[in-house]
């Protein structure tokens, strides 16, 4: 009867841990694996966005900004946008080239750049990345190519970024 | 001396008993393991669960300093999309996507908040511009692939509109 007693209770006894502990910590866990999921899930956007702005912030660095001096003396935003530009169409193959530099309205010590001119499709492309290319202070706005028999006309609009 | 009796002899309760008893003992032992083991499961998570919100916190934190920091986001943008999307780039993009047949008469590139490339195309035929336009839409360096007005007749000219995604996103 006693042995019978003692087998009883802790049967119970089995039971009750299994109830009252192991059931509890058990949902503990899983709330705790959603929750992990959730920042888990929320860490990732994050890194998304951290990711991108990074990448934005450096974009800005890695295109530069015009340059304030020169050989002979500082220059102006658009006299740095001129040179710049004159330096790329040296040797481009670039021909019968109408160029403009102005004052840009929208973010200050900036300059509008329009440049139209004609080449091989080579040429042409090729100095389209060239002109606006990292370090150079060029942004690109505006890229237009179209064939003329043998030729490529070219016609390009960009930004030149001056130092704050 | 060997008992030679014929009664019956009891059946084997006490040995029953005992075996109860150390199955329970048993049952016993394993839910307090289970109890100990599911204990230590919680506590690992937990730490991982800190773990995981101290580094989101830090990644905010730094998300936060970066996006005060950055001044003009347009700029930025068009200073991204120039440096990593640069005309040769996606001319090159676009010519791996041309069928034999097809050309292209004219293209322009607007560098802004996206890249948007408008061009005529010329194909020899309507299942080359065709073609074309299916590259171009299943394309991932393409979105909003936009095919404008075309001229079916022969030759096909038409212009499509898309944004460039590229390697930017």
């Amino acid at each position: 009867m006693n042995v019978r007693l003692a087998a009883g209770l802790l049967v119970l006894a089995a039971v009750g841990v299994h109830m009252g502990l192991t059931t509890r910590y058990r949902s503990e866990a899983a709330s705790a694996a959603d929750e992990f999921r959730q920042v888990r899930e929320e860490r990732r956007k994050v890194a998304v966005r951290l990711a991108r702005t990074v990448r934005l912030e450096n974009a800005e660095r890695r295109a530069g900004r015009l340059p304030a001096e020169g050989e002979r003396g500082p220059l102006t935003p658009a006299r740095a946008a001129r040179l710049q530009v004159v330096r790329s169409l040296e040797g481009s193959g670039i021909e019968r080239v109408r160029l403009g530099v102005s004052p840009a309205l929208v973010v200050p010590q900036s300059v509008s750049v329009r440049l139209k001119g004609e080449g091989s499709f080579e040429d042409v492309v090729r100095f389209a990345g060239h002109i606006a290319r990292p370090g150079s202070g060029l942004l690109l706005e505006m890229v237009a190519l179209d064939t003329r028999q043998d030729r490529v006309g070219l016609s390009l609009e960009a930004m030149g970024l001056g130092r704050p | 001396m060997r008992d030679f009796s014929t009664r019956p002899q009891g059946p084997e309760r006490p040995r029953l008993h005992k075996a109860l008893v150390a199955v329970a003992a048993i049952a016993l032992a394993w839910s307090a393991y289970s109890a100990f083991a599911a204990r230590q499961e919680v506590s690992q998570r937990r730490a991982t669960v800190d773990h995981a919100r101290r580094d989101l916190q830090a990644s905010q934190a730094r998300l936060k300093a970066l996006e005060s920091r950055s001044k003009d986001l347009a700029l930025a943008q068009q200073s991204l999309l120039t440096l990593d999307a640069p005309p040769p780039r996606v001319l090159a993009t676009l010519a791996e996507l041309m069928p034999a047949d097809v050309r292209l008469s004219s293209v322009s590139l607007r560098y802004g908040a996206r890249l948007d490339v408008q061009m005529q195309v010329i194909a020899r035929s309507a299942k080359a511009y065709d073609t074309f336009l299916e590259r171009l839409q299943s394309s991932p360096a393409f979105e909003s692939v936009l095919p404008g007005d075309e001229n079916r007749d022969g030759e096909v000219r038409a212009t499509v509109r898309a944004g460039y995604r590229g390697s930017v996103s």
